[in-house]
């Protein structure tokens, strides 16, 4: 639960990532979030009442219809991990995000702040000739967070990047890099 | 047979049946209050209330005298509480008609009791929770919360133990001073008695009481199917709720969606309770449920089967929603429907209690309860209009699924 820890997140299920990837693209009602991804009402409020509970979904407008109430979701402002996609990511990609998430969550501060944890996902389609390019920042990436290293400093943090070619890319990597 | 009714000065109303060959005389007062009044925070209060109101051992005075007397003559006293109303009743010889008047008239004359009466009711009410936690009956809250959430009619009646034990007697007493007032309040006195003795006394124990000129409107309904399992890993068995959405109370499609219902889920004779429990011997007990509360309504089937067999009992009941809105039902199977709601609203009539509540519902809201107008609408009901009804409410696409059992979400959310 997001009380005063970090959340405790899941796997979550191929339908959970389409309607966090709903609301993130606008907050809705079930129904609304029903329509669009076409799946039954209830499947979508039964998730969105589990994501509400640990904190990455929230009520955040209730509409009134008569003697009608209608509550709206929309992503949590200040869930502690975010899912970032760009529109080509795969349902399965998230799913694998989300147990990273899940697995690098268990080495985290209890008392990290909210929006301090990013997984990022994306599917780029990079010229082969330019991966090696793309290998060579990361490198550089992770070589500039152990420069920064202070060892007289208590708080740390863990970064984590991985780089793959998918099953049906022409790229195909070379070991070491 | 005539049914007399009054209003007091103060709004409280009245509702006298003088039924001959009674030789007892029920007293009911019912107030338009219950958990649908409440929210997340003080859910369960109209429920504390009943039970603080109505345990007289903790009361002094008059109110204990009375009912000493009236239990040293037998009487038989309980309350209720449902999602609407809130009920206090006696059963009582006609000759302690007057002592039973004035003891419901005297049940709010010392709001609150003590603070140790509170406490002590916390306890009893965390109990009966507890119990409840592991009773059949929780199956009716989680369908109550898949269809209507967290709010008015999704709440359930008891509350819950977070709410219960945060609840103060100062909140007790701002509830009763708020809602438990005469002009939202119905007596109702059936059974041995005469009208006009009943209306003095009624004016005599009653008119100290004061309206709190508080009117209800309608209250809000939250409408947004959903799966809620009580997950019980390894439970052999498995009760579940498979429904939709209803109509309230007075809509059109009312007698068609309980025909359809008495159809589908009548014991012994409905298209389920044959197909899952004659031919196919996959549960035990299977009913109905076709509720219309004042503001929204329930329409399902309720059955218990082995927790493996869940999945298969599911599929079945909702093939048959299917069937039934392709297909519609068959002239004898609305006759006998008609004549099994007839039947069983003669039989609730025959119980004098259930009959009070009746009469005091339709009271609260302006309304007479006659088993003959409603008699006459499900008879009037057609193959065409049960057939629409099918069409319009069963769908698969609002289905709604509560169990408690081995099942999980996810293994129901497959086959909706």
């Amino acid at each position: 639960m997001g009380h005063d820890g970090v959340i405790t997140l899941t796997e979550l299920s191929s339908d959970e990532v389409q309607i966090l990837m709903a609301l993130d693209r606008r907050p809705g009602t079930a129904m609304e979030v029903a329509n669009e991804l076409e799946l039954p009402p209830a499947v979508i409020t039964m998730y969105l009442r589990r994501l509400q509970a640990v904190g990455m979904v929230e009520a955040c407008e209730q509409r009134l219809l008569g003697n009608q109430i209608q509550t709206v979701y929309g992503l949590a402002p200040d869930s502690r991990v975010r899912i970032q996609a760009s529109g080509g990511a795969s349902t399965k990609l998230l799913q694998f995000c989300s147990v990273l998430t899940r697995d690098i969550r268990e080495h985290m501060d209890d008392k990290a702040p909210p929006g301090s944890f990013t997984a990022g996902l994306t599917i780029a389609h990079i010229p082969p000739a330019r991966v090696p390019e793309l290998m060579h920042f990361i490198s550089q990436l992770i070589t500039q967070a152990e420069a920064l290293e202070d060892k007289e400093q208590s708080g740390s943090i863990g970064l984590a990047v991985a780089l793959y070619p998918r099953v049906d890319s022409q790229v195909q990597p070379r070991k070491g890099e | 047979m005539w049914l007399h009714s009054a209003v007091l000065d103060n709004g409280l109303k009245i509702v006298v049946q003088d039924l001959p060959g009674q030789r007892t005389t029920t007293v009911l007062l019912m107030f338009n209050r219950g958990a649908k009044d409440e929210d997340r925070s003080d859910n369960g209060v109209s429920h504390y209330v009943e039970h603080v109101a109505f345990h007289i051992d903790h009361r002094s005075g008059r109110l204990k005298q009375l009912s000493q007397q009236l239990t040293s003559r037998g009487a038989q006293q309980n309350a209720d509480t449902n999602k609407e109303f809130t009920s206090y009743y006696l059963t009582v010889l006609e000759d302690q008609l007057p002592a039973a008047i004035e003891l419901i008239g005297q049940l709010f004359a010392e709001f609150p009791p003590a603070p140790t009466a509170v406490e002590k009711e916390r306890q009893i009410i965390l109990r009966e929770l507890s119990m409840h936690m592991h009773s059949p009956r929780l199956i009716f809250d989680l369908f109550a919360e898949c269809l209507w959430g967290t709010y008015t009619l999704g709440l359930p009646v008891l509350g819950r133990e977070e709410t219960i034990k945060r609840i103060t007697a100062d909140h007790l007493a701002a509830v009763v001073a708020r809602d438990y007032t005469a002009d939202n309040a119905v007596l109702v006195v059936l059974g041995k008695c005469d009208y006009r003795a009943v209306y003095e006394l009624a004016e005599r124990s009653f008119r100290h009481w004061r309206p709190s000129g508080h009117r209800k409107g309608q209250y809000m309904v939250e409408q947004s199917p959903s799966i809620v399992v009580h997950h019980e890993p390894g439970a052999r068995n498995a009760l579940l709720c498979v429904g939709v959405p209803g109509v309230h109370h007075g809509h059109p499609s009312a007698p068609a969606l309980d025909l359809l219902n008495s159809i589908l889920a009548a014991p012994g004779e409905g298209r389920l309770f044959r197909l899952l429990r004659e031919e196919r011997g996959l549960v035990y007990q299977l009913t109905g449920l076709s509720t219309h509360y004042r503001h929204a309504g329930a329409f399902g089937v309720v059955t218990n089967c082995g927790g493996s067999d869940t999945k298969t009992v599911v599929r079945l009941i909702l093939q048959e929603f299917e069937r039934v809105r392709r297909s519609g039902v068959t002239p004898d199977e609305l006759e006998s429907a008609k004549a099994r709601l007839a039947m069983e609203r003669y039989l609730e009539a025959e119980n004098v209690l259930s009959l009070a509540k009746r009469l005091g519902a339709a009271a609260l809201f302006g309304e007479t309860y006659t088993i003959t107008d409603l008699n006459r609408q499900t008879e009037a009901t057609t193959l065409d209009e049960v057939r629409a009804a099918a069409q319009q409410f069963l769908k698969r696409r609002v289905v709604s699924f509560a169990g408690i059992g081995p099942m999980t979400e996810e293994e129901i959310a497959a086959l909706l």
